[in-house]
């Protein structure tokens, strides 16, 4: 059998979290908000140190005890530049294109965390660049990674 | 087929509001325990099991966010998105038919994070039923009418298991303590959806559980402290709207296939744990499984069961936790006398579409 005339129905979805930040991000956004310092942890068993900070190192298995500040700068991993405009979730509205957009290995670290970029011409990044965190003044950090405004780059191409 | 035992057990507090920690962090709080128990390293395991809600979580895919804290990188993770003891009869076939050997069955959920009633209507089909904004509540009103009528419940004896449980609750250290209530509350509590009242619905909570499976040789080279799993199975039941509220086909069908893999008759465990949302479902399970609910808080869910405070996902796995502890002789004040058999029972879907069984025993 086909449908004559197919139909769609149409549905939104609107569902409300309150998620619990827990232990490790809660520390983690609360000296992000209120001394503009990234940390990660180490794990006991591997030594390697992981940002965002997390109770288990993912690889062996091991805890990890220590807390240890990292960046607030770093190394580009890996980039694109968007061009494709979206709706931002952090601010409701639709983000400027283009933007430069990266993985960055902040220093003292082992694994990448990814944001945005002031530099946004491609032919402008590489990977492997310098780039250090911009963070948003004091009395505008509410405890998120939106309390980072970009990374800029310390170097020329 | 090789035999399989828990030989770890661990479960976090569970709460109406766990805010102190996050997903992963509750999670590990029963992973921590259960592999202690089990006296091994996280990096022992050679599979996991893992089981939880999208939409409880907030997000989709959202075992990823529990893949370090079980320790599955490199390793067989699979994930069931349904109460965690379907994730126990998967493990436990996994170690079964001899492929693996040692298994972190996990479950974990919150219930304080996200809108329940729009989260419950999610599990509706779009097309036709969703639009009318049922939730659980909705429909166990229209199952409990029909139960009570036909005496597969009763009103009165319903709200007597509701206080059981909660008195149970108190002598259960992994549960938040509830207010004592008596029958009388329990039928004066505001209205839920008739005929049922609010405290006929299990109390909202966070909460996560975790054992520990192993083979036979794997036992025996740890020198650990097994109970063995006898029997399992599950049973998927027709749709809710097209199933009779009296119809116990799909709890039977697992009853009987768990029964006869363990080479039972019908009322030889000693301990009995069952798990439902509501009151009434309480009294229509335990029937068709042989519980007795004068035994209530004794040999019959000595641990309070779900409406001692287990979220959904979890609560069929903190079943089973409860029989491997009774088994094992350390329930604490809720030890059941001579416990050396017990069933564990725990349901899912809408209006309990689908069921699963597990025996477990002292010996293989």
């Amino acid at each position: 059998m086909t449908a004559e005339n197919p139909l769609r129905l149409e549905y939104v979805a609107n569902f409300e979290y309150a998620y619990a930040a827990g232990r490790y991000a809660s520390r983690f956004m609360t000296a992000l908000r209120d001394e503009a310092k990234l940390h990660g942890t180490r794990c006991d068993e591997c030594d390697v140190v992981l940002v965002p900070p997390r109770p288990v190192c993912g690889l062996c298995g091991g805890a990890t005890s220590d807390w240890l500040e990292v960046g607030p700068t770093g190394t580009i991993t890996g980039y694109t530049v968007v061009e494709i405009p979206f709706i931002d979730p952090m601010t409701g509205r639709e983000r400027p294109v283009p933007y430069g957009f990266a993985f960055i290995r902040l220093d003292g670290a082992d694994t990448n965390i990814y944001h945005f970029l002031e530099e946004n011409r491609h032919d402008h990044l590489e990977i492997g660049m310098s780039v250090e965190a911009v963070f948003k003044p004091p009395d505008e950090r509410t405890g998120t990674m939106a309390d980072i405004v970009n990374f800029r780059t310390l170097q020329e191409k | 087929m090789a035999q399989v035992a828990v030989i770890g057990v661990g479960q976090s507090v569970h709460a109406p509001e766990r805010n102190d920690v996050a997903h992963a962090e509750l999670l590990q709080e029963a992973i921590d325990e259960a592999l202690d128990d089990a006296g091994i390293e996280l990096a022992d395991i050679d599979n996991a099991v893992t089981a939880s809600l999208d939409f409880y979580d907030g997000r989709t895919i959202a075992n990823m966010a529990v893949a370090e804290v079980v320790g599955s990188y490199l390793k067989a993770e699979s994930r069931v998105c349904s109460d965690a003891i379907h994730a126990l009869t998967y493990g436990w076939s996994r170690i079964a038919d001899g492929q693996f050997r040692l298994g972190l069955i996990t479950a974990h959920c919150k219930e304080s994070e996200g809108n329940l009633h729009d989260i419950e209507n999610a599990a509706f089909d779009p097309f036709i039923e969703r639009r009318l904004d049922a939730d659980d509540d909705v429909v166990a009103g229209l199952y409990a009418r029909t139960a009570f009528a036909h005496g597969a419940a009763d009103r009165e004896n319903a709200a007597a298991l509701v206080a059981a449980a909660r008195a149970s609750a108190s002598r259960n250290p992994k549960v938040a303590p509830l207010e004592m209530v008596d029958t009388a509350a329990v039928l004066e509590s505001p209205v839920l959806a008739t005929p049922l009242r609010t405290l006929d619905r299990a109390p909202r909570s966070d909460g996560s559980c975790v054992l520990v499976i192993a083979s036979a040789d794997t036992v025996a080279a740890l020198d650990a402290d097994p109970v063995w799993i006898t029997g399992a199975a599950i049973s998927t039941g027709r749709y809710w709207s097209d199933r009779h509220p009296l119809d116990m086909a799909t709890l039977e069908s697992a009853r009987d296939e768990a029964l006869a893999m363990a080479g039972w008759s019908s009322n030889v465990a000693d301990v009995i744990e069952v798990s439902a949302k509501y009151s009434f479902q309480l009294q229509q399970f335990a029937a068709v499984l042989g519980a007795d609910e004068s035994d209530a808080g004794g040999a019959f869910n000595p641990s309070g069961g779900r409406h001692a405070g287990n979220p959904t996902v979890v609560a069929g796995l903190s079943r089973v936790a409860e029989c491997v502890e009774q088994i094992r002789g350390r329930a604490g004040d809720r030890q059941v006398s001579r416990a050396e058999k017990a069933i564990a029972h725990g349901v899912t879907g809408l209006g309990a579409q689908a069921h699963a069984v597990v025996t477990m025993e002292t010996a293989a």
